[in-house]
């Protein structure tokens, strides 16, 4: 049987492989330089092994009290909150020492000196990630989990008018823009948070599924309406000085109470404005997972200060980086993007955006005093030095 | 008492005894919608579990002064349903605060397209639309509340469609 091989089914030869051997080179190197440990380990158990015996030490968990607790369910389950209720499994310092995988609350003190240290995990203080909620918020989340592929009635976006059609699928353009963003903020300092932080690192790990989920939901909003549209270099500013943030209290600052508390607002704004069923579905669902992480931002800003050493200098940073933080979400949430959709559809159409845009100024107010409201709930006033004003900054309607 | 359609179905109808015309506002209308919820357990689990306190306020509900009902949710239950003091008690994390008009409103049109409200007539779209319809809390972490549970706190409202309403004058 002949090849059938034409010009125009040629395809290009490869370019440059990038290569591995660098990186390759230096883990050997690195696994080398910590030779001696390997060894002991192989070595020590080999011979054990070798001699037919068990050791079986393991077996004693009288270090730990192991069988005097047994922690109680609760209504809903066995929760982190019913576990951390067994001494020992609850405790969590104020600052971590440990920089290992070792759980907390099992017997690793013996083996302390015969375990890595990972020196990425920098964020010691308790007060840097705790939040009075992050365990309910936890398990909050696991159990309200929803699927963007099953839990929508996605036949039900058809049938818009164009205008309304393109307000919708940017609008869903602008949401998969930001969303991911909010993912990888807390997949940044995941690495950086040490094991016994075990329960701030379980409800980061649910804000990532949850930020990854919306992406997933407003991208197959845009395609199924029509497209995907125009992105925002305003709103890409905003979300590189998110994750750039100096640290885990400011960045959080600005992702979760600031910049999520306006996205839930606008998560409210798009199922009031919903047209379709499905689309007041997708608000819905993506507005309580974003409802969890504002408030996960509230009270973890609020531990934070009641448990700075210093607050009146940690307050004043913070108005520091607030200052800054509200200039950048005003002007990302400036792009025509993002307002000039949310304004079509407020209005109901093309025809009606000065309309639209009177009550986006209405929303914006609204918007603002909540953002102050949870700043207050966070021990932290912002309302002498908010530098966002509480009226739309370029007016109810604009000249087209 | 099994779901006639599937398990999880947000307009599935619930084999319960007819409990006959209810009256709203009232205990008794709360807890016939709580029984209908009860029915309708497969759903309430697949939206996951809820946990507050919060108030429905009629505010010309009882001959034309505020009348009030606190119920509290517990995972996938309401376990408790009291009558409350119209005004606002710290107890509560948040409450929704309408006329009798406005609850009327909801409530037919939430019936007439069996369980799922026009646009116009779900918690969210009224709760920005104030004065008219309020959502009052103490501080804005109690209020983000509703935000967080708004699904199952709709999926109750959905629920009333089973429930033959008469309207207090």
């Amino acid at each position: 049987m002949g090849v059938d091989v034409t010009v125009d089914k040629l395809k290009p030869l490869p370019g440059d492989t990038p290569s591995n051997a660098a990186a390759l080179d230096k883990y050997e190197r690195d696994f080398q330089s910590h030779g001696q440990v390997w060894g002991e380990i192989l070595q020590k158990n080999f011979e054990r092994l070798s001699a037919g015996s068990y050791s079986l030490q393991w077996m004693n968990g009288e270090a730990n009290g192991w069988g005097s607790q047994k922690p109680k369910i609760s209504s809903r389950g066995l929760t982190y909150n019913d576990i951390n209720r067994v001494k020992g499994s609850g405790e969590i310092d104020e600052v971590v020492s440990w920089k290992s995988f070792a759980p907390r609350g099992s017997i690793r003190e013996p083996y302390k000196n015969m375990m890595p240290v990972l020196e990425n995990y920098d964020v010691l203080h308790k007060y840097d990630v705790w939040s009075d909620n992050v365990m309910p918020l936890y398990e909050e989340a696991v159990a309200r989990q929803w699927s963007a592929t099953r839990d929508i009635p996605w036949d039900d976006v058809n049938g818009l008018p164009e205008d309304l059609a393109k307000a919708s699928c940017q609008l869903s353009t602008f949401l998969t823009e930001v969303e991911f963003a909010a993912g990888d903020f807390p997949a940044k300092w995941l690495y950086r948070i040490p094991q016994d932080f075990l329960e701030v690192k379980s409800f980061m790990a649910t804000q990532i599924m949850d930020e990854a989920r919306h992406q997933e939901v407003f991208r197959k909003r845009a395609l199924m309406g029509g497209g995907l549209m125009h992105a925002t270099p305003g709103f890409e500013w905003a979300l590189k000085s998110i994750l750039d943030a100096p640290n885990h209290v400011m960045g959080t600052f600005l992702l979760n109470l600031l910049g999520e508390g306006l996205v839930l607002s606008i998560f409210r704004s798009g199922e009031m404005i919903a047209k379709t069923h499905a689309d007041k579905e997708i608000f819905r669902l993506c507005m309580q997972d974003e409802a969890r992480h504002v408030s996960y931002g509230v009270l973890q800003f609020k531990y934070f200060l009641d448990n700075h050493p210093n607050r009146a200098q940690a307050e004043e940073e913070l108005h520091r980086f607030a200052d800054l933080g509200e200039q950048i979400i005003m002007t990302a949430f400036s792009e025509a993007t993002v307002n000039e959709p949310v304004a079509i559809l407020l209005g109901g159409g093309l025809k009606n955006i000065d309309k639209g845009m009177e009550g986006l100024g209405k929303l914006w107010t609204v918007f603002i005093e909540e953002y102050l409201q949870r700043c207050d709930r966070a021990g932290f006033d912002r309302r002498a030095r908010c530098t966002i004003p509480m009226q739309l900054p370029w007016g109810g309607s604009v000249a087209a | 008492m099994a779901i006639v359609k599937n398990e999880a179905s947000a307009t599935a109808t619930p084999q319960m005894a007819d409990p006959g015309p209810v009256t709203f506002p009232s205990q008794a209308w709360f807890e016939a919608l709580v029984a209908v919820m009860r029915d309708n357990v497969a759903r309430y689990k697949q939206l996951g579990y809820a946990d507050c306190v919060m108030q429905f306020t009629v505010t010309d509900g009882d001959a034309g002064k505020p009348w009030s009902i606190r119920l509290t949710f517990d995972t996938y239950d309401v376990t408790g349903i009291t009558l409350a003091s119209a005004t606002r008690e710290d107890i509560s994390d948040f409450a929704f605060e309408a006329p009798l008009c406005v609850w009327k409103a909801v409530i037919e049109n939430t019936a007439k397209n069996h369980g799922r409200p026009d646009h116009e007539f779900t918690l969210n779209y009224l709760s920005m639309r104030e004065p008219q319809f309020t959502v009052a809390a103490e501080d804005q972490l109690r209020r983000d509340y509703l935000f967080r549970y708004k699904q199952t706190m709709q999926q109750l409202i959905n629920d009333s469609h089973h429930l033959k309403t008469e309207f207090r004058q």
